[in-house]
């Protein structure tokens, strides 16, 4: 079965078929054997050819697989080119001129008005978590042109605060 | 006697599991969305005190008091955080007949304003940093003990702590916003707006000494802990006994603290902090006037546990150490696991833990305060667990801990684990060659790129995951049409 993997930029042809009581994989030119089984909720154990064993954890979001390996977690995006709707991926933070909240948290502080010429840098509002005020600020210079929360209001991670435009 | 806890998570959880080692039945409180929180689970009583905002719920004295009374609770625990250094709430506990399990409450006030701490302690001869002697209220003193004393200065609320309220200024210009930003912050956490500034020492370690007393007037300390390595002015990893300070500086922490102690009428656990600078010259911070987060390591180290300590002392009973019969023996490391992502400036990181994997054997103690299928609340602090790791030497403690960080699984959430393994492996760090600027300093080197052997190996495991699902997603696509099914499932029962 074939399908392309994507991590971070780069985009990579993959194939599985199964092998014995294992799997051939194939990534990009070459072809690897593997075997893993599950080893209670979220956690598999994966075993390569050479014998190497890794414990992982694996979750699931959509197309998006949340692989954790030792300490550091991999995200894979594996979708069947057969099926495929490509959907253009959410643009992050910035590019689009919106600043998100990156966490949860309560609006402490606005302290740009709408029309406000800000600088790269300037502060934008104060941001409540955790016990933490955070300041967030302008990541490029621009104008700001929304503003979509007050001060003392609760927000989730993801929300639209601010929306600036480039000058 | 019936404890119950004021408090949450993994602190509440460690003063269960003391009680229960003295047969005491214990009573939980929780906040509405801690219903299902582990040290609920862990008691034998719980009683809710309101909703998710601290303020209407842990912060709550009549709630509290109210809760104990309906479960004839007669002794309440403060832990740490919240009103643990709250006179007021041990006051309040007397007025209702419950025994506070901590210091008098006189000795919380002598201690909790940082202003009158530092006279107290001048007059009882405990050396001191350079400041501000009065709280202010107006910018302009503090402008004016800047320009006095020169920069770099801190800022902080005179009834701040833990890491909360205080800011570090090191230009003039800074000044102002750093000013505005503390007095708003002492006035939200603390409900307190005053202030005072301090001289900044350069290149400072932070050590801090335990000590322990009875209400019959004995004190004993129990050496210090090296708590130098902060981010954001908050402890991060804390080790016993510092790898700077000798028997012989020991000797003289341990005189220094018991002294403070005495000087303020201290009973119960508590904690003299200290700056040291490179000279190894010390200077009084503050005492926090109960357990303390890293007290697992001394317990480690010293083998005496604390919390246990704690309640008898509260009973009236003597200490039944002597400060001859209390040893060091090896080295104890503890890391914060919180909730905060590393890899993105530790922005806390809520929410579901999918699955959890604690480290076990020779050596580990995890103090831990969540559970695989736990929602992690966004109102309260990111710290989930703390993780403490013993060995005959500081070398062995490290590479236990390396080798706990790596059995040590998170799921569904971002943790510091990957931050402390960094830690632990960083040649400055093990050499014990660090200051406060430590993590600040190592930080921006931190990677997060993966080999690329990681990569094909999650790449590998994906993409076998994928292929296991659409086999299973045909499989189900190939059956027969849910009315045979059904009719099938319907012959197997009556075939049985």
């Amino acid at each position: 079965l074939r399908f392309v993997a994507r991590h971070g930029p780069e985009e990579i042809p993959v194939e599985v078929e199964r092998s014995g009581a294992g799997y051939r994989v194939r990534l990009g030119d070459r072809w690897l054997l593997a075997d893993m089984v599950n080893a209670g909720p979220y956690v598999r154990s994966l075993r390569l050819e050479d014998g190497r064993q890794l414990a992982l954890i694996h979750h699931r979001e959509g197309t998006t697989h949340e692989v954790t390996l030792d300490d550091a977690t991999i995200h894979v995006d594996i979708t069947d080119p057969l099926s495929l709707k490509r959907r253009g991926r959410d643009d992050d933070v910035g590019s689009s001129g919106v600043i998100k909240a990156l966490m949860p948290g309560r609006i402490v502080r606005v302290m740009v008005a709408k029309g406000d010429t800000v600088r790269k840098g300037t502060g934008l509002l104060v941001l409540e978590a955790m016990k933490m005020e955070n300041e967030i600020a302008a990541p490029a210079d621009g104008v700001v042109d929304e503003i979509f929360v007050e001060s003392g209001q609760t927000v989730e991670g993801g929300t639209e605060l601010v929306h600036i435009a480039p000058l | 006697v019936k404890v119950l806890i004021a408090n949450r998570g993994e602190i509440a959880v460690r003063v269960i599991r003391a009680c229960r080692e003295l047969g005491y039945p214990t009573v939980a409180v929780y906040s509405e969305p801690d219903r299902a929180a582990l040290h609920v689970l862990y008691a034998d009583q719980a009683m809710p005190i309101g909703p998710a905002p601290s303020r209407e719920s842990y912060l709550r004295i009549d709630r509290l008091i109210e809760a104990a009374k309906k479960t004839g609770a007669d002794a309440i625990h403060p832990g740490y955080g919240f009103l643990a250094e709250n006179a007021g709430f041990a006051r309040a506990c007397r007025d209702a007949g419950i025994t506070f399990i901590g210091p008098p409450a006189e000795a919380i006030d002598a201690m909790g304003s940082k202003t009158e701490a530092r006279q107290r302690m001048q007059a009882a001869g405990v050396p001191v940093v350079p400041g501000l002697v009065e709280p202010v209220k107006t910018f302009d003193e503090i402008a004016v003990f800047a320009r006095e004393s020169g920069f770099p200065i801190m800022i902080k609320a005179t009834a701040g702590g833990g890491g909360k309220g205080l800011r570090f200024v090191e230009r003039e210009e800074d000044l102002r916003p750093a000013f505005d930003r503390v007095t708003s912050e002492a006035q939200s956490f603390f409900g307190d707006g005053s202030v005072y500034a301090e001289k900044f020492i350069a290149s400072p370690r932070h050590i801090e000494v335990q000590v322990l007393g009875d209400q019959h007037g004995t004190r004993v300390h129990v050496g210090e802990r090296e708590c130098t390595l902060q981010r954001r002015h908050q402890k991060v990893v804390e080790e016993c006994p510092s790898p700077v300070v000798d028997a012989e500086l020991r000797e003289q922490l341990g005189a220094m603290a018991v002294r403070a102690a005495a000087a303020v009428g201290y009973y119960s656990a508590g904690t003299i902090e200290c700056l040291m600078g490179p000279d190894k010259k010390f200077y009084f911070l503050e005492m926090n006037t109960r357990l303390q987060v890293e007290h697992p390591v001394t317990e480690m180290v010293w083998g005496i546990d604390l919390v246990k300590e704690q309640l008898r002392v509260a009973r009236g009973e003597k200490l039944l150490v002597k400060q001859s019969d209390l040893r060091p023996s090896g080295h104890a490391i503890e890391c914060r696991i919180y909730a905060e992502d590393p890899a993105r400036k530790f922005a806390p990181s809520p929410g579901l833990i999918r699955y959890l994997n604690l480290p076990q054997g020779p050596g580990v103690r995890n103090d831990n305060g969540v559970y695989a299928g736990y929602t992690v609340p966004v109102y309260y602090d990111p710290m989930l667990s703390k993780l403490i790791c013993h060995a005959e030497s500081r070398a062995d403690a490290i590479a236990r801990m390396r080798r706990a960080l790596a059995e040590y699984r998170v799921e569904g959430i971002d943790t510091t684990i990957p931050f402390f393994t960094f830690v632990m492996n960083h040649p400055d760090f093990q050499a014990a060659n660090f200051d406060t600027g430590f993590i600040d300093k190592i930080v921006p080197d931190m990677s997060f790129e993966r080999g690329t052997e990681d990569l094909d190996a999650a790449i590998t495991a994906a993409a076998i995951m994928a292929f296991e699902e659409t086999q299973q997603v045909r499989l189900a696509d190939d059956a027969e049409s849910p009315w045979k099914k059904a009719a099938r499932i319907d012959a197997l029962r009556g075939a049985l």
